[in-house]
Formats: C-alpha cells, sequence, structure tokens
C-alpha cells in the first residue's frame, strides 16, 4: 500500500464517522425519557411494593421500546458504554443514579420516609437529562474530530 | 521506516473501511444507513457486506422493523479486532508520510 493511500483511507474512516455523528440525531424528547426512565427508578422505593415493582416492570419494558425506536429513527444503536469518552459520562451518570437509588432505598425502607425519595426522584431526573446531553455532545464531538 | 503489519485486504477498499468505522461505533446499523454513508448502491453494497460476511468481519441479520424487512449488520470481534489493527497500521504508515515531507531547512542540503 502506497502511503498517499493511506491518508486517503484514513480521510474516509474520519468522514463516515462525521457522517454517523451526523445521523445520530437525538431529539429533546430522547434525552427527556431518559431522564424519566432515571428518575422513575430512583423513585420507586416511595411507593408501596406493588406499585414499585409495576413501576419498575414498565421502566424494564421501556428499554426495548427504546432501542426499537432508536433503530427506527437512526437506522443504528449505539450502546451507551461504548468504548471512548462518553463511557466516561455513562458510568460518572450511572454512579451517580445509583448513589441516588440506594438514598432512596434507605429513606424510604429504613426510615420509612416516602418524600425524599421522590424528591430524589427529580433529581435523577435532571442529571439523567444533563447526562444524556452531554453525552450526546462528547459523541458527536468525538467523531467528527 | 519498516512497513507496518496488520493491513487486511478485507478491510482495503475505502467503502469497507468506512462500513466497519461505522460499525465499530454502533452495536449495529442497518443496511440503508451504511449505503448513505459510504455513497454506494444497493448492490454494491451487498457485495462489501458479503466480502466483510465471508472474511468473518461481519454478522448479518434480517428483522422486521416498522412493518418492513430490514438487513442490519453488526462488526464480529474478529471483525472489531481486525479494524483496530488495520486502522492502526493505516495510521503508522501515515505518520511516515509526515516524517518523509521535507522540511524548509532540507530543501537544499547543500547550502
Amino acid at each position: 500500500m502506497e502511503k498517499i493511500e493511506a491518508l486517503s483511507a484514513l480521510d474516509a474512516k474520519r468522514h463516515a464517522e462525521a457522517q454517523m455523528a451526523r445521523a445520530a440525531n437525538c431529539p429533546p424528547w430522547r434525552h427527556a425519557v431518559f431522564g424519566l426512565l432515571m428518575g422513575g427508578l430512583v423513585a420507586s422505593p416511595a411507593f408501596e411494593i406493588k406499585i414499585r415493582f409495576a413501576v419498575l416492570a414498565v421502566l424494564l419494558g421501556c428499554i426495548p421500546l427504546i432501542m426499537h425506536s432508536d433503530r427506527k429513527r437512526m437506522g443504528m444503536f449505539v450502546n451507551g458504554y461504548r468504548r471512548g469518552k462518553t463511557r466516561l459520562v455513562a458510568l460518572g451518570v450511572l454512579i451517580v443514579e445509583l448513589a441516588l437509588y440506594f438514598g432512596s432505598v434507605r429513606f424510604a425502607l429504613s426510615l420509612n420516609d416516602r418524600t425524599t425519595p421522590l424528591l430524589l426522584g427529580l433529581a435523577a431526573i435532571v442529571i439523567g437529562i444533563g447526562g444524556s446531553l452531554i453525552w450526546q455532545r462528547v459523541f458527536v464531538r468525538e467523531l467528527s474530530a | 521506516m519498516d512497513v507496518p503489519t496488520g493491513f487486511d485486504a478485507a478491510l482495503h477498499p475505502p467503502a469497507r473501511l468506512q462500513i466497519a468505522a461505522v460499525l465499530a461505533q454502533a452495536q449495529e446499523a442497518e443496511f440503508a444507513l451504511l449505503k448513505d454513508i459510504t455513497g454506494t448502491s444497493d448492490s454494491v453494497m451487498s457485495k462489501h457486506l458479503a466480502a466483510l460476511a465471508d472474511a468473518g468481519y461481519v454478522a448479518v441479520r434480517k428483522a422486521n422493523l416498522g412493518g418492513r424487512q430490514r438487513t442490519w449488520a453488526s462488526l464480529t470481534s474478529a471483525g472489531r479486532k481486525a479494524f483496530r489493527q488495520h486502522v492502526k497500521a493505516l495510521e503508522m504508515l501515515a505518520l511516515s508520510v509526515a516524517d518523509d515531507e521535507p522540511s524548509v531547512g532540507d530543501a537544499n542540503p547543500e547550502s
């Protein structure tokens, strides 16, 4: 292979990645859905056990629906924990959301406080939406570089 | 400079490298998206996907989405490894281009 061919091939690769970044459009409702899923998970301990499990079942059921929607809208599915700079964002969001969830469990089940888990759920919505927006920005920047 | 190893004939055509580049980022991508990104026709894309599948680098499946049968492609672990090695080899070769380019001071070594 000639050296000039290598440069041309790398340019073609970068071009494909930039095109992909443009195709990976994420509308505001998609970020909101992710935030609501996180909020629902964190707030779930506030409810009595039957409702709690119903909420968790709905949340689990939403995951394949979101994947289906992403595939239909973009023609691809990008794993949030993909290798790259976005993994740091995804892990950061996961750690914070899990901390909120376990805090919620403690308040609801150990301290019998049903209000704080709802407030933590609201915080989880905001963090989920913010995390999703940051993830998208990092993804586009990484592939467009 | 030594010629870098890791080049893969199956990934040499630019369209195939682009397909692998997209699939390396996405868990799965649809035929139409890959066609748009690479700017190829249906038949050319089919041939490239078949070549990559024959090499064991791409897995292809058909699935219904929105009432239509669509073709989805994903990179296998062998494909992911081959892509990484191929890109690394390309980058090494590209760097050697930069190294070989004469600087202003090298333009006339006699002076």
